[in-house]
């Protein structure tokens, strides 16, 4: 991997940076949507890639499952087997032990798994997740971490912390070993819950291991925790984390979220977010979300957003049209989803296009003012903003 | 109702090209249907071809983009009811010249657009037409259009051919004489109120089910000379009969196969609905387009063209992309061995034969970047010959376009396809629908090159025949390929689609997603255009 810081925000922790890979380059900050089973849910890799997306996430845990290790090997991998010519990462699998965790069981060795389709045992230790995010081929893969449930207090915190360490250790150990270092790159998960003296103990070890990582995710979040207690080990994080490493916040994906994110130095953040609740009928606007499942929809011409450059609403795509198909006719959630994904990226394109000219805390201050209108803005991206100085 | 103040749509003109026999009525033949447009351009649909079937307003599966990019999709046909669920039904609300193209996106340099009421496939019982009204079904149950309500919306919606509200008895017995004649009444009735708004280009369906004496009354009918108030207010508009007013003739076969189905069981079934189509079509005159919908196969497509039928509708090819087969059949039928066994028209990619297969979805046809095979023509649907964008969106200036224009991608595989069944990815369905349509667009097209080519022979008609009887024996009816794949589709949606946590809580039965609650029946006003 290349890593290029290109421009630094003078106020905020945010910079902008780009990132080349081998199926070519992304800027970041980015926030990448989700083809969880080899696809994005409705889309086409041309459609995904005429939004302007240069890098989708792919999971580790449901591949393994189908299409299985096999059928990839067999395909060359994920690039060819779902034909996405761009950049993709893949996430080990250790989000589904949270996720899933009626059917799973940790152990020092690693994760047994129940498939909740079949009930088949599966065993996913750090070596077999290398070895199939080998066989994925993703350009950057995840090390499998022991993630808890952010909520989770207690010995089982710092127990997960400290074996995320030691997966790291096996991880490394496997792709270096594997030949495809050079194609592959792998990014550490930071753990420790939400307690900062795990938090700090975890980014010094992992911080070491820093030669034979590529980059650094923060994990372990995004799990109902207070927004409060979020932003601080974010900023905890990324005050420490070096700086010539990109930096992930697993699981990131409402707009106020990723620009707080942005700020405190994050560049790059993935979540099921846009994709789903488009599904559900929600377009993401500037000036908030649009439940589209509304009669107040029923009648009206006007699509989306006017200004906005996805197919759906450059062709005029009414409200109203949207309303009377949502729910009813896939096409309609495809439509939905290639808004929504274009509003993510054109939310992080604008905020990127503000670094570089140096104007982001105003560009935050405006986005902030139209996003959340009348009901004014939460209070954790008050505080949180107001740490790297934009009130 | 006199013409609105609106420019009426301009007439269709539909010329017959070629014809395999000069005696016979019902010989196959080719046409050209041409509908001018404003500024003097004109859409031409040669014949036989077929249209594209729309759900509540769209292709199923395709967002806009992608209709865009399936060149099979021409003339698209909407059924109006989902619509009736507001009142003024949306559509008529759209500010343009062609509301309805707008509405729903279909680009009118590109595409005939089509309304009928109720989807003729759909032959479910439902609460029984009245003298005044037809039964329609929307989402929030059962409406009662009047004809002069539905009149209305089609001014306001502007379609370039609208199919006349006809009287069908749905029942799975034949309905009595009695109920049939005043089928036969309303229906001819409803034809004369539509023309008299003068608006669209009217397609008749031809009534009478499955009594060739109804159905020979209902045809005579149309050649009536008119009388009384029906004369007065059509004979400004040049008609004479009702059937000067009309641009097509069409035979819906959904509720006649469902009266087929218990009645004495025949050895031919499709033979005895081309007898009965052509019962109708026998006293009209040759020279306007004959549409049949809901043909459930190739083969029966191809005895609709040999019995002198025109056009047809997409249903069986969308059906087959909804339960995870890809069309893989072409006309003529590729030679193959003396003795080799028939295939399917297609590949069921639930089959665990598929989960290792690398190859494209047809064999018949090849991709766009495949130089191998060379000799076959290229599918151009986008899973044959996907294509990326050289001008995606660029979000920031330091975001990069590709650096020329790439050619097409390899074929998206039946392995990936596959795997996108089984874990219940909408993404399968979005490929098999356009290159379904696609294959059948090339089937329309080749059929219309062969019918011109042997045209001028004498044994022309014996020829087609000839090709038709190999396509039988080369390609097995699609019954059983469907039957299965609509099995698989039903396990995977089971286990992984909406509701199967609560199913594998309590064990619940096959959900109902659509659901007909019985309201009171509300008659619907007219909209004021």
């Amino acid at each position: 991997m290349q890593f290029e810081i290109i421009a630094r925000c003078p106020t905020t922790r945010a910079r902008v940076s780009r990132m080349k890979l081998t199926h070519g380059s992304t800027i970041l900050p980015t926030f990448m949507p989700v083809a969880t089973q080899a696809c994005i849910k409705g889309l086409t890799p041309q459609q995904t890639e005429e939004l302007g997306i240069t890098l989708i996430l792919n999971n580790t845990y449901h591949l393994n499952l189908r299409p299985g290790k096999r059928v990839l090997d067999a395909s060359g991998g994920a690039h060819v087997f779902q034909g996405w010519k761009r950049n993709m990462l893949t996430d080990s699998g250790g989000f589904q032990m949270v996720s899933l965790s009626s059917f799973s069981e940790v152990t020092e060795e690693g994760v047994r798994f129940s498939s909740p389709f079949t009930g088949e045992p599966t065993m996913l230790t750090p070596e077999e997740s290398m070895r199939i995010q080998h066989s994925i081929g993703a350009d950057i893969i995840m090390q499998l971490d022991d993630v808890v449930s952010s909520l989770t207090t207690g010995p089982r915190v710092e127990e997960a912390m400290g074996r995320s360490i030691r997966w790291l250790d096996r991880c490394i150990a496997v792709h270096k070993a594997s030949g495809k270092a050079d194609q592959q790159n792998l990014f550490a998960i930071v753990q420790g819950g939400l307690d900062h003296n795990l938090r700090s103990k975890c980014l010094d070890d992992m911080i070491s291991r820093k030669d034979d990582v590529a980059g650094y995710a923060i994990g372990g979040l995004s799990g109902g925790e207070e927004k409060d207690i979020f932003w601080r080990i974010i900023s905890q994080c990324t005050a420490k984390l070096p700086t010539d490493r990109p930096r992930y916040s697993m699981g990131i994906g409402f707009a106020e979220d990723l620009m707080v994110c942005m700020a405190l130095g994050i560049d790059m953040a993935d979540c099921v977010f846009p994709t789903r609740t488009a599904r559900f009928g929600v377009a993401l606007t500037f000036d908030g979300p649009l439940n589209l499942r509304l009669s107040k929809h029923a009648t009206t011409m006007d699509p989306i957003d006017k200004d906005c450059p996805c197919p759906t609403c450059k062709e005029g795509v009414s409200r109203a049209i949207l309303h009377h198909l949502i729910s009813h006719e896939t096409a309609a959630a495809h439509a939905v989803t290639q808004h929504n994904l274009v509003f993510q990226a054109r939310l992080m394109g604008d905020a990127r296009e503000a670094v570089l000219k140096g104007t982001f805390p105003q560009f935050l201050k405006h986005f902030f003012g139209r996003y959340f209108g009348d009901s004014g803005y939460p209070r954790w991206c008050v505080d949180a903003l107001r740490t790297v100085g934009v009130d | 109702m006199a013409t609105s103040a609106q420019p009426a749509t301009p007439p269709l003109s539909f010329h017959v090209g070629v014809r395999l026999s000069g005696q016979n009525p019902f010989a196959p033949r080719t046409g050209t249907l041409s509908l001018p447009r404003q500024d003097s351009s004109a859409i031409e649909i040669s014949t036989p071809d077929f249209l594209t079937l729309t759900s509540r307003g769209d292709v199923p599966h395709l967002s806009r983009d992608h209709v865009k990019k399936t060149d099979a999709i021409g003339w698209v046909h909407v059924p109006f009811e989902s619509f009736l669920e507001r009142t003024p039904p949306v559509p008529t609300l759209y500010p343009s010249e062609r509301p309805l193209h707008g509405f729903l996106g279909f680009d009118p340099s590109r595409h005939i657009v089509s309304v009928s009421l109720r989807n003729w496939n759909d032959s479910r019982d439902i609460t029984p037409n009245g003298k005044d009204t037809v039964s329609a079904l929307c989402v929030r149950g059962v409406r009662a259009v009047t004809p002069s309500a539905y009149n209305s919306y089609i001014t306001s919606i502007r379609p370039d051919i609208v199919v006349a509200l006809s009287d069908i008895p749905f029942r799975s017995t034949p309905p009595s004489e009695k109920r049939l004649v005043k089928s036969l009444e309303r229906s001819l009735l409803w034809l004369g109120q539509i023309l008299r708004i003068n608006h669209a280009n009217v397609f008749v369906p031809m009534a009478g089910l499955i009594d060739d004496v109804s159905r020979d009354d209902f045809a005579t009918g149309l050649l009536e000379t008119l009388e009384g108030s029906e004369a007065r207010e059509l004979q400004p508009l040049g008609f004479h009969t009702l059937n000067d007013g009309v641009a097509g003739y069409t035979v819906d076969l959904a509720p006649l196969k469902r009266l087929q189905q218990t009645s004495s069981p025949e050895s031919d079934p499709t033979s005895q609905l081309i007898d009965l189509a052509q019962t109708s079509l026998r006293p009209l005159p040759e020279g306007k387009p004959r549409l049949v919908t809901g043909c459930e196969s190739p083969h029966d497509i191809l005895q609709f063209i040999q019995s002198g039928l025109d056009l047809f509708d997409s249903h069986f090819a969308q059906q087959a992309a909804d339960w995870g087969v890809a069309l893989d059949f072409r006309f003529r039928a590729p030679s193959s061995q003396p003795d080799a066994a028939a295939v399917d028209i297609g590949v069921n990619l639930y089959d665990t034969e598929h989960e290792m297969a690398f190859n494209r979805l047809a064999t018949s046809l090849r991709g766009g970047a495949e130089q191998d095979d060379a000799s076959l023509p290229i599918c151009p649907c986008i899973a044959c010959t996907p294509k990326f964008s050289s001008t995606p969106i660029l979000h920031s200036s330091l975001d990069e376009a590709p650096a020329g224009e790439e050619g097409p991608e390899p074929p998206f595989t039946r392995g990936y396809i596959h795997h996108l069944l089984h874990t219940h990815e909408m993404t399968a369905h979005v490929l098999l629908a356009a290159h379904n349509l696609s294959v059948l667009s090339r089937f329309f097209a080749d059929i219309r090159a062969f019918l011109a080519e042997v045209s001028s022979a004498p044994d022309a008609e014996e020829r087609f025949n000839a090709e038709v009887r190999k396509f039988g024996e080369q390609y097995k009816r699609p019954d059983e390929l469907m039957r299965k794949a609509k099995v698989n589709w039903e396990e995977v949606n089971l286990a992984r689609g909406k509701g199967r946590l609560a199913r594998e809580k309590a064990a619940k039965a096959t959900e109902n997603p659509i659901e007909i609650t019985q309201h009171p029946e509300r008659v619907l006003p007219d909209v004021v255009p």
